[in-house]
């Protein structure tokens, strides 16, 4: 039986019951989390490495959690941004190779054991991973995880309109690419 | 564009066996293992204001004791400098330039002898001609 994010939050705040509850959010949401970051991140390793740093500044905050949002919302946001700072800085250590990160995120796709799609979806993956990464993430949100543009825009911070523009964008742009067999 | 929903793209991306049921585990060891070693011991926490003061007083006299030399430094490099952008500008002007350049400066700006540096090169017939110069 599925615990609420308010039992959760009540768990919380009862002394030496931090850690039960800690330990339902993390029961409830890694799944969700985890696939949030892979489909980002592509590589197994890099996404439960971001999924931890998630959950340690999750536990290290809880305490100052307002609830102004979902524990859902919060938590997406937190991984969310720990996800884009962790391709700034892989970006950054690439500065002098003369492979950009997009085209190291396909060559790991291409390599990794953990991946068994079919050509045709990799080949949208790749295109995907061709995508700035706030627009990736819009597309992932839109695409994949099927979320409303009001949740999104909670999370990203941005305007209703401006994600339906970013995500319209995205979506010619992937056409394009799939349709010229670039990948 | 074939629509992917959510289970076949998951299908796609797979983990290791058992990693979710592991995966708690792992982080709990590594949020205790980081809290533990953020604690502060009771020694460092009693020798650490008096480090920080000693820290403190080091550096006041540190501070003391260079600024007069960087200052003496200083002035020194300044004169040398000057002394070096006459000998430059000697050697980048030709006569005519010189001379030009001396005689738009007004007295007041800039005073010549005779044993200045910017005469250096001149010699005596040249000196002679350059008095001559309104």
């Amino acid at each position: 039986m599925s615990v609420s994010d308010q039992e959760i939050l009540a768990l919380a705040c009862i002394p030496g019951e931090k850690e039960q509850a800690f330990s339902l959010l993390v029961k409830k949401y890694q799944q969700r989390l985890y696939w949030h970051l892979r489909k980002m991140l592509v590589v197994h390793e890099d996404a439960d490495d971001v999924l931890q740093n998630t959950f340690v500044k999750a536990w290290q905050n809880l305490d100052q959690f307002r609830g102004d949002s979902s524990i859902y919302t919060w938590m997406y946001r937190i991984a969310t941004n720990e996800a884009l700072n962790f391709l700034n800085k892989k970006r950054a250590e690439l500065i002098n190779n003369p492979e950009d990160l997009e085209v190291l995120l396909s060559k790991q796709l291409d390599n990794d054991p953990l991946y068994s799609g079919d050509e045709i979806e990799k080949r949208l993956l790749k295109s995907v991973l061709s995508l700035p990464d706030k627009q990736r993430l819009v597309f992932n949100m839109k695409y994949f995880d099927n979320m409303k543009y009001e949740e999104m825009a909670r999370i990203l911070d941005t305007s209703v309109g401006a994600l339906k523009a970013s995500y319209f964008h995205a979506v010619r742009k992937i056409e394009a690419l799939i349709d010229q067999e670039l990948f | 564009m074939k629509k992917l929903n959510k289970t076949d793209e998951q299908a796609a991306f797979q983990v290791p066996a058992g990693y979710f049921e592991d995966f708690e585990h792992r982080l709990t060891q590594r949020i205790h293992g980081k809290n533990d070693a953020s604690l502060p011991d009771k020694k460092s926490s009693l020798f650490k204001p008096w480090m920080t003061m000693a820290a403190g007083f080091a550096l006041i006299a540190l501070i003391y004791t260079l600024i007069p030399e960087k200052f003496t430094q200083k002035q020194t490099q300044e004169r040398t400098s000057e002394l070096f952008l006459f000998e430059q500008q000697s050697e980048l002007l030709n006569e005519y330039e010189l001379i030009e350049w001396l005689t738009t400066m007004s007295s007041d700006e800039f005073e010549l002898y005779p044993d200045s540096l910017l005469f250096y090169e001149f010699n005596e017939e040249e000196l002679l001609y350059l008095s001559y110069i309104d």
